[in-house]
C-alpha cells in the first residue's frame, strides 16, 4: 500500500458510514412512496428522505473531511506533516468530490422521479454544488462539522427562499423563464467557485492559534446578547443547578442560531406568499416550505445530540460526572433541556409564525397544513429523544445525528418485521383461531374484542411507543453514566434491546389486532347469515300478509337459508322476534353509530327480491340479546344493517 | 466511620474492556492522611482503577469503599469528599478562567478563595482569559486549582504533572500538595498516579506498582527504600560471576558490578565482600529505580 493510498483509506474510513447512510437514503428515495407533499404525517415520513438527504446529507458529506480533523483535533498533526498544504487541500477536495458526486447524482435522479422535475433539474444540481461549497467554507469558518452545516443551512434557508420568491414572481403560464434559471445558475456557480477559492485560501493560511483550536464560532463570546442576558448566562459560585442550566444554554448555541434562522425562513415564506392559507398554494412551491420543515427537523435532532455530543468531543463529560452532583440529575437536566429546546425551536417557532399570520388574517389555524399540532410536537420530541439516545451511545454530535437516521430506519424495519411475523403466526395458527371463534358468542359484545377493535390510531401508537420509550430512557441513562465504550460494534449492540422491543411490541400488537379482527369478522358473518335468513322469511311473508310481528326459531332460519355450523350453534334455542318496518333510508339519513358497541354495514336483501326493512331481537338461551335493525334502500336490493348487542 | 476507616479500600477489583482485562484482582488500602502512589506503565490500569473509584466504571467484580462508603450506592456522598483531576483536562471553551472556577465552586460547600487567588498568582493565570485559549499546561494548572480549592478529604490525581513545565511542576508539588496536606480541616489524603515518580519521591508514603492490570508490588515508601538496595562493587579485574539469591538484577559494566537487592541486601553484601572488591557501596533505591527494577525483573 502506497503512502497516498494509506491517507486515502483513512479518509474513506471516516466517510464510509455517513456516505453509506446518505446513499441508502438516495436509493430509498428513488422509489416514490408518497406524492402527498411534505407533511409531518407518519405515513409521509419516508418522503422526507429525499430532501433530507439532499439538503442535509450531501452538505454533511462535504463538511466531514475537514470537520473530522477539527472534531478529533488532528488538524494540527496533519498540518505538521511534511506535505504541502496545497496537496492536502487537493486531497480533501478529491475525497469530498468522490463522496458528494455519486450521492448528488443519485438524489438528482430521485428528485426527477419523485417530483417530475424537467426544467428545474439542472437548477437543483447547481443548488447542490453551491451548498457543497458553502458547507466546506462554513466548516473552516465554524471550525466544526455541525457549525459548517449550520452556516450552510443559513445559506439554504434564506437564499433558497429568496430565490423561490423571485422564481415565483417571474413564473409565466406555470413555467419559470429559462433566462431566469440560467442566470441564477450562473450566479450560484460563481458563488460556489468563490466559496471554494475562499475555503482554499482559509485552509492555506489556517493558524491553530488557541489551545484547542476547537469549535470556532460555537465558543465565541456572548457579546451579541444584551448585558442582562450575558450576566445571567455567566456561571456563579453558588447555585449548581442553575449553572447546569446555564451550561446547557451555551452548549445548544447552534440550536439557537438555527432557531433564529428558522424564524426568518418561516417569516420570509409567509411574506413572499410561498405558504398560503389552507395550503392551497403549498404544492406550487413545495421545496422552500419543505426546506424550512427540514430545518426544524435538523433543530430537533441537534437539540437532542448537541449537548452531550459536544461534551464528549471536548472530554468534559467524564469530568462532570465526578462532581458532587448526582449523575442522574445531570442526565435529567440534559434530557429535559433538550426536549424543551426542541419544543421551543422546532415546534413553537414555526407554528408560532404560522399561527400569528393566521391570527392576523382572522383565522389562526388557516396557515397550518392538515396535520394536527400534536403530530408536529410528537415527531419533534421523538427526533430529539432518538438523537439524545444516540448521543449517549456514540461519541460526538455528528456521529449521534448520523446514527439517528439508520436507527430510525432500523426501528421502522423492526416494526414492519414484527407485524409481518404477527400476521404470519396467526395465519399458521388458524385452527386455534377457529376454536376461539367457535367459543366467542357473536350475540354478546366481548369486552376484550371491543377493547382492541375500539382502539384508535393514537392508542396503538401509544401502546407501541410506551415500552420502547421506557427502554430507551433506561438505556440512555445507563449509557450516560458509563461513557466509556464508543466502538461502533458497541453502538450497534446498544440498538439490539430497542430493536427487540420494537419487534416484540409490534408482533404482540399485530397478533392481538389480527385475532380481534378475525373474531369480529366471524361475529359479523354470523349476524349476516341471521339477517339473510330473516330477510328471506320477511320477503316471503310480505307477499301474502300485512306487516306484523313474527317469532322465529333457529330451525326456521336454517330452513330459509343455509346456515354455517357456527351460526347454527349460536342460534340454537334462541328466540327471534322480528318486526317489519316501513321506513327506508339513504346514506345521509342514517343515524350515527356508537363505535365499537354498535356495528353498521351494507347488507343484501333476500336473493332476487327487494330488500325489506325490519327490526329484530335475538335472545339466546345464554342470556345474550342482540338487536338488529335493517333499513332497506328505497326500491333497492340491499340496505344498511345496524347491530347492537349486550 | 471511625478513625481507622481507610480513605480508600479496594478489594479484588477486576475490570475489563470487552475481552481485554484492564485491572485484575487488585487490592489496596489507603489510610487517611497519606499520599498514595499508583505507578505503572502506560495501559497498566491506573486510570481504569481511578475511574472505578469514582464510579465512572462499574467493576466486573470486587469491592470499592471510599471512607467506608460504596461509590456505586452513595455516589454523591463519595464525590462530596473528593476532588479529581483527570489525565486529559478539558474545560468548556466559552468559559473564562474565573467562570470555570465559579462553575466548579458552585458544586462545593466549601471553597477556599484565598488559596484560589494564591494559586492563580503563582501560576500566573489571567482569570479573564478564556479556557479554550489556555495551553495544555495552563489547563492542568486550572484543573489543579479547581481540585485543591474545595479542600476535600481526598484528592484523586491522574497524572497531575503531565504537561507542566519543570518550574510549575516543582511549584505544584511543593506548594499545591503541601498546601493541601497542611490544611486545617483534618488529615487529607492524596491518591495519585504518575509516570514521573522521581518528582513525587519525597511525598509518597505508600505505593502500588501495577503491571498489565495486576498489582506487582505494594509497599510503604520507607520500607521500600530499606528493602531495595543497590550494591556497587568495583573489582581490580573482570568481576566474578556470582549466583546471588534475592538479587533482582545483576549488571556488569566494565570492572563494576551493580546488584539490585530485594530484601537480601546484607547477605548479598557479605557475599560480594567475600570476593574482595576494590570498592563497595550500598545505597537505597529511589522509588523510580524500584519501579524500573520491579517491572524489568
Amino acid at each position: 500500500m502506497t503512502l497516498r493510498s494509506i491517507q486515502l483509506v483513512k479518509e474513506i474510513r471516516q466517510l464510509l458510514l455517513p456516505w453509506t447512510v446518505t446513499m441508502l437514503g438516495g436509493f430509498v428515495a428513488l422509489f416514490p412512496v408518497s406524492r402527498a407533499g411534505y407533511s409531518w404525517s407518519p405515513v409521509d415520513l419516508l418522503s422526507w428522505i429525499l430532501p433530507l438527504g439532499c439538503f442535509v446529507g450531501i452538505p454533511l458529506l462535504a463538511a466531514l473531511p475537514l470537520g473530522n480533523e477539527f472534531q478529533y483535533q488532528t488538524l494540527l498533526l496533519l498540518l505538521s506533516q511534511p506535505i504541502d498544504r496545497r496537496s492536502l487541500w487537493r486531497q480533501k477536495m478529491m475525497i469530498t468530490l468522490a463522496a458528494v458526486l455519486p450521492a448528488s447524482t443519485l438524489y438528482l435522479f430521485a428528485f426527477r422521479r419523485n417530483l417530475e422535475f424537467s426544467d428545474d433539474f439542472w437548477m437543483a444540481a447547481v443548488w447542490i454544488v453551491a451548498a457543497t461549497a458553502g458547507s466546506i467554507a462554513g466548516t473552516l469558518v465554524a471550525r466544526s462539522t455541525i457549525g459548517g452545516l449550520a452556516l450552510s443551512s443559513a445559506f439554504y434557508g434564506l437564499g433558497f427562499v429568496a430565490w423561490s420568491r423571485m422564481a415565483e414572481s417571474y413564473r409565466k403560464n406555470g413555467e419559470i423563464p429559462a433566462v431566469f434559471l440560467w442566470s441564477s445558475a450562473m450566479v450560484l456557480a460563481c458563488y460556489a467557485a468563490v466559496l471554494v477559492f475562499a475555503g482554499r485560501r482559509m485552509f492555506l493560511r489556517f493558524q491553530p492559534a488557541d489551545g484547542s483550536y476547537g469549535p470556532g464560532y460555537l465558543t465565541s463570546g456572548t457579546r451579541f446578547l444584551p448585558r442582562f442576558a450575558t450576566n445571567w448566562l455567566r456561571c456563579r459560585p453558588h447555585g449548581a443547578f442553575l449553572n447546569l442550566i446555564r451550561r446547557e444554554f451555551h452548549l445548544l448555541r447552534t440550536v439557537w442560531f438555527l432557531a433564529l434562522l428558522s424564524f426568518f425562513t418561516w417569516t420570509c415564506l409567509i411574506l413572499f406568499h410561498l405558504v398560503r392559507p389552507n395550503n392551497d398554494e403549498f404544492e406550487r412551491a413545495p421545496l422552500p416550505a419543505g426546506l424550512a420543515v427540514i430545518l426544524s427537523l435538523l433543530i430537533a435532532f441537534l437539540a437532542g445530540s448537541l449537548s452531550l455530543g459536544e461534551e464528549k468531543n471536548w472530554g468534559t463529560h467524564v469530568w462532570q460526572l465526578t462532581l458532587p452532583m448526582s449523575p442522574s440529575t445531570q442526565w435529567v437536566v440534559k434530557l429535559v433541556f433538550a426536549l424543551c429546546a426542541s419544543l421551543l425551536c422546532a415546534v413553537a417557532i414555526p407554528l408560532g409564525v404560522l399561527i400569528t399570520r393566521g391570527w392576523i388574517s382572522g383565522s389562526p389555524l388557516s396557515y397550518l397544513d392538515h396535520t394536527p399540532l400534536w403530530v408536529w410536537t410528537v415527531e419533534a420530541l421523538v427526533a430529539t429523544l432518538l438523537a439524545f439516545w444516540c448521543s449517549c451511545s456514540v461519541k460526538g454530535t455528528v456521529s449521534a445525528v448520523l446514527w439517528s437516521l439508520p436507527m430510525l430506519f432500523a426501528l421502522g424495519l423492526a416494526g414492519v418485521f414484527g407485524e409481518w411475523m404477527g400476521d404470519g403466526v396467526i395465519a399458521r395458527l388458524k385452527p386455534l383461531v377457529d376454536v376461539l371463534e367457535s367459543r366467542v358468542d357473536p350475540f354478546r359484545m366481548n369486552r376484550g374484542v371491543l377493547g382492541v377493535i375500539g382502539l384508535t390510531g393514537h392508542w396503538w401508537a401509544l401502546l407501541l411507543a410506551a415500552p420502547l420509550l421506557a427502554a430507551a430512557l433506561i438505556q440512555s441513562h445507563r449509557m450516560f453514566l458509563a461513557p466509556t465504550d464508543h466502538r461502533k460494534l458497541h453502538a450497534v449492540r446498544n440498538t439490539f434491546p430497542l430493536i427487540a422491543i420494537m419487534v416484540f411490541s409490534t408482533f404482540l400488537l399485530a397478533t392481538v389486532a389480527s385475532v380481534a379482527g378475525q373474531l369480529r369478522a366471524e361475529q359479523t358473518n354470523v349476524v349476516r347469515q341471521a339477517h339473510l335468513a330473516i330477510e328471506t322469511l320477511e320477503a316471503s311473508a310480505n307477499q301474502t300478509d300485512l306487516p306484523r310481528m313474527q317469532r322465529f326459531t333457529a330451525d326456521d332460519l336454517a330452513k330459509a337459508t343455509p346456515l354455517s355450523s357456527n351460526a347454527q350453534h349460536w342460534l340454537r334455542d334462541s328466540a327471534i322476534v322480528v318486526r317489519p318496518e316501513a321506513a327506508t333510508r339513504t346514506v345521509s339519513s342514517l343515524p350515527a353509530i356508537q363505535w365499537p358497541y354498535e356495528l353498521a354495514f351494507l347488507a343484501d336483501g333476500a336473493p332476487g327480491k327487494k330488500a325489506v326493512s325490519y327490526s329484530a331481537t335475538i335472545r339466546t338461551p345464554r342470556g345474550s340479546e342482540c338487536n338488529l335493525r335493517f333499513w332497506a334502500v328505497a326500491g333497492g336490493k340491499n340496505g344498511f344493517l345496524f347491530q347492537s348487542c349486550q | 466511620m471511625t478513625e481507622a476507616t481507610p480513605a480508600i479500600r479496594i478489594e479484588n477489583l477486576t475490570y475489563s474492556y470487552g475481552r481485554a482485562e484492564a485491572v485484575h484482582n487488585l487490592s489496596l488500602t489507603v489510610r487517611p492522611g497519606r499520599c498514595y502512589g499508583l505507578f505503572g506503565r502506560n495501559g497498566a490500569g491506573k486510570t481504569t482503577t481511578m475511574k472505578c473509584l469514582l464510579n465512572l466504571l462499574r467493576p466486573k467484580s470486587g469491592q470499592i469503599r471510599v471512607f467506608g462508603i460504596d461509590p456505586s450506592k452513595n455516589e454523591v456522598e463519595v464525590k462530596k469528599r473528593l476532588a479529581y483531576v483527570p489525565d486529559q483536562v478539558a474545560f468548556y471553551p466559552w468559559m473564562s478562567v474565573r467562570e470555570t472556577l465559579d462553575y466548579f465552586a458552585s458544586f462545593r460547600k466549601n471553597w477556599n478563595r484565598k488559596i484560589e487567588q494564591d494559586l492563580l498568582d503563582r501560576f500566573r493565570l489571567d482569570s479573564s482569559q478564556r479556557a479554550s485559549a489556555l495551553s495544555k499546561g495552563q489547563r492542568t494548572q486550572l484543573a489543579l486549582i479547581a481540585a485543591v480549592c474545595p479542600e476535600t478529604d481526598l484528592l484523586v490525581l491522574d497524572e497531575p504533572t503531565s504537561g507542566l513545565d519543570p518550574i510549575v511542576r516543582r511549584e505544584f508539588i511543593e506548594t499545591v500538595i503541601g498546601a493541601y496536606q497542611d490544611g486545617q480541616a483534618g488529615p487529607r489524603t492524596i491518591f495519585l498516579s504518575t509516570h514521573l515518580i522521581s518528582e513525587f519521591e519525597g511525598l509518597i508514603d505508600e505505593f502500588t506498582i501495577l503491571d498489565a492490570g495486576r498489582a506487582v508490588l505494594t509497599l510503604q515508601a520507607d520500607e521500600a527504600r530499606d528493602r531495595y538496595r543497590k550494591i556497587r562493587a568495583r573489582f581490580s579485574a573482570q568481576p566474578p560471576t556470582l549466583k546471588l539469591d534475592g538479587a533482582l538484577s545483576i549488571r556488569t559494566v566494565g570492572r563494576e558490578l551493580e546488584i539490585i537487592a530485594n530484601g537480601a541486601a546484607p547477605a548479598i553484601e557479605q557475599r560480594v565482600r567475600a570476593e574482595n572488591p576494590e570498592e563497595l557501596s550500598v545505597e537505597s533505591l529511589t522509588l523510580e529505580e524500584i519501579f524500573v527494577a520491579t517491572l524489568k525483573s
